[in-house]
């Protein structure tokens, strides 16, 4: 009778479910009972496995985000890769370079030779051969110092590009005639 | 009691049931899901090395005369051309178009480094540069029963770290015995006839391949094995200037060496052309020489390097300029020829 | 027989949930976590790759480029012109300019019809003799007194050495900020 008293303040139907209601004395539970601990508890799992998997929906959401803006900064990355190549590419082109006596000069381009060049890819035969190489961009050499003259050299838009990338290097224009030097720059736009 | 006792034995099987079920769907789920990432993930690596590989042969194309060697991770590089002129370089499943690049190697380069030397293409004026691709794991006998002249300056310009060997003399005999133990060997020789001996011999499928060369005429007789087992050729190629040369020494594939030698013939015929004009439109010389001869000359060669039918009429044309060129220069022309 | 002292059922259901509570906060934290490194990796800037490299190539580039471009000046190139302003001064140059002033006027020239207009800032100083460092310039300060590039920049040195005049270093900067 004392241990009944201790337990009496909590709530009735706890002590019931727990089976402490009876206070310790052995009686057979009812049917009503067990049917509803097992409802709690079915409900406890399922409500644990719907928590479960929704932080499994959230973790996985999260990781694709994740990787599909890696995945677009590495296509970005690839394209300015690209862009570098591909002016490293122009900037040595045989097309354009200069030769003294038989040895190449760096970052130089003979004016006769870009003119003769731009000329001969006006032809559209010749310009498709040299698709592989230009692919869609624009190239102009730009003539700044002492006079001001432009070459547009390949112009090969891409329609609906989603990203256009130029890039600009300082080169020098040999006149072969007078072995002289003008300062110019190589544009080169990639699209993309 | 007995009620009690019976709905508590049926309680716990049917719990861990439920616990079985769930944990193995979600461990499906999971292993599903990290198979499907790990497949994508060596797809992403193939393309990352496939890119690299790209950009490296571009850079490394654009610098003349030079060698290096870099690490590379242990991947398979399948390269080589379809007969209709498709080149492609693969690692697993990911291909990449060898694009402008006219790259020169075995069809199968296996890590762990890359050796890649670039030389001109001099026809006589610089017209492309070609790239050399190999590994260490690849070697090259050289046999050659006396070191004549121009097998000198071959050897003399080709670095040491392509793996080039040279077997001269009484070594000479031997060299066919060589064995591999794994990569791969190819044979040049100077003279025809030496590569047929080799149907006879056993050999592990896939790692041999030959080359005949015939200095005097330009051309090249080129053995290789097929998958059966079978030495094919000579499948006979032409060559125009020492830098094809050296690249047919490194090309297994008859196939690649035609492909880039198609590709290169058409930068030729379009550079000649651009010589043509440049020349054309000299109107003054400070030698007092005429442009003109050149500017035909340069015509000539474009136009053979466009029907790439008759390699004796393009090295024609190309002893032709180089001795104006050097005329040209002996007299201090401006501007040059080239 | 002494008592066993046991956990009475409502201490133990207290612990237990103190336990429930415990993990659920372990998963909110690593939820928490979770979530700062995925914001953190989706908002890190794409690495400019290009921009690296072709700034620190413009610098190196231009640099070379003007000093071997001729001047106009007598067939000089602009490196001749920098070595005669800091010797003897010999050169005249069209306009009756001198050497120094004529390289001045030029480089502004190549300047303002390169840099400025992809709003580049730079800062050219020429250093060695007196007279040569009259031709130092820049998008920043005044036209008297340029001073360098404000904050990040990329620079390329090129040092001309002359017959009695000593060495001339030039010095090009290329800015991160463009100009005022």
């Amino acid at each position: 009778m004392a241990k009944s008293h201790k337990l009496g303040l909590r709530p009735y139907f706890l002590r019931r479910i727990r089976g402490t209601a009876t206070a310790g004395r052995h009686l057979p539970r009812s049917g009503q009972d067990y049917n509803r601990k097992a409802q709690i508890q079915m409900f406890e799992t399922v409500a644990v496995l719907v928590i479960f998997f929704f932080l499994i929906a959230f973790g996985l959401s999260f990781y694709f985000l994740v990787s599909k803006t890696q995945a677009s900064k590495e296509y970005e990355r690839t394209l300015q890769l690209r862009s570098i190549t591909f002016t490293q590419k122009i900037a040595t082109l045989p097309e354009l370079d200069c030769v003294r006596v038989t040895v190449q000069v760096e970052r130089c381009f003979d004016s006769l030779k870009t003119d003769a060049f731009r000329h001969i890819l006006q032809n559209p035969g010749i310009k498709d051969d040299y698709f592989a190489l230009f692919g869609y961009s624009n190239v102009t050499i730009q003539e700044i110092f002492p006079s001001v003259h432009t070459y547009q050299l390949y112009d090969r838009a891409l329609p609906n590009a989603s990203a256009s990338i130029p890039t600009t290097i300082p080169i020098l224009l040999r006149n072969p005639h007078k072995n002289t030097y003008s300062f110019g720059v190589l544009r080169v736009t990639l699209y993309a | 009691m007995v009620a009690s006792s019976k709905s508590g034995q049926l309680e716990v099987p049917l719990n861990w049931l439920f616990i079985l079920i769930a944990g193995g769907a979600i461990l499906i789920t999971f292993f599903a899901f990290i198979q499907r990432q790990q497949s994508a993930s060596e797809l992403s690596i193939a393309e990352n090395l496939v890119s690299d590989l790209e950009s490296i042969a571009s850079v490394a194309g654009t610098a003349k005369g030079t060698a290096q060697q870099i690490d590379f991770p242990e991947e398979d590089i399948t390269i080589g051309c379809t007969p209709d002129c498709s080149c492609l370089f693969s690692i697993g499943a990911i291909s990449k178009p060898f694009g402008t690049n006219l790259i020169y190697s075995p069809n199968l380069i296996r890590g762990p480094n890359l050796v890649l030397y670039s030389i001109d293409w001099n026809v006589p004026f610089r017209a492309n540069n070609l790239l050399i691709l190999t590994n260490s794991r690849t070697r090259y006998i050289l046999i050659t029963p006396t070191l004549t002249p121009p097998i000198n300056r071959l050897i003399s310009i080709i670095p040491n770290m392509t793996n080039l060997r040279v077997a001269k003399g009484p070594e000479a005999q031997t060299a066919k015995n060589q064995r591999q133990p794994e990569g791969k060997i190819r044979f040049i020789y100077f003279s025809q006839g030496q590569c047929d001996d080799f149907r006879g011999i056993e050999l592990d499928e896939q790692d041999f391949s030959c080359l005949e060369v015939d200095l005097e005429k330009h051309t090249l007789d080129f053995y290789y094995r097929n998958r059966a087992g079978t030495i094919l050729g000579p499948d006979r190629q032409t060559y125009l200037s020492e830098g094809d040369l050296i690249g047919a020494l490194f090309t297994e594939s008859p196939d690649q060496y035609r492909c880039n030698s198609q590709a290169e013939m058409l930068r030729l015929a379009n550079l000649a052309s651009v010589y043509q004009r440049r020349a054309a439109n000299v109107t003054t010389s400070t030698c007092g020489k005429s442009y003109t001869d050149a500017a035909t000359q340069f015509e000539r060669l474009a136009t053979e390097a466009r029907k790439a039918e008759n390699a004796s009429k393009l090295l024609l044309h190309y002893s032709i300029l180089s001795n104006l060129s050097e005329e040209f220069i002996r007299l201090s022309c401006k501007p040059e020829l080239f | 027989m002494p008592k066993k002292h046991t956990a009475s059922p409502r201490v133990f259901q207290e612990q237990r949930a103190q336990m429930e509570i415990m993990g659920l906060t372990i998963i909110i934290l690593l939820v928490s976590i979770g979530i700062l490194f995925a914001i953190g990796i989706i908002s890190k800037p794409t690495e400019d790759i290009k921009r690296g490299y072709e700034q620190k190539q413009l610098a190196v580039n231009f640099l070379t480029t003007l000093l071997d471009t001729t001047s106009g000046c007598q067939l000089n190139t602009f490196r001749q012109l920098l070595m005669d302003c800091a010797t003897d001064r010999i050169v005249t140059c069209p306009g009756g300019l001198d050497s120094c002033s004529y390289a001045k006027t030029s480089f502004r020239t190549i300047f303002s019809r390169t840099l400025d207009p992809i709003r580049k800032g730079y800062y050219l100083s020429v250093d060695g003799p007196q007279a040569v460092k009259s031709i130092t310039q820049g998008s920043f300060g005044t036209s008297a007194t340029p001073t360098p590039c404000p904050g990040e920049r990329d620079q390329a040195t090129q040092p001309i050495p002359t017959l009695g005049g000593g060495t001339i270093i030039t010095r090009l900067e290329i800015c991160d900020r463009p100009p005022q």
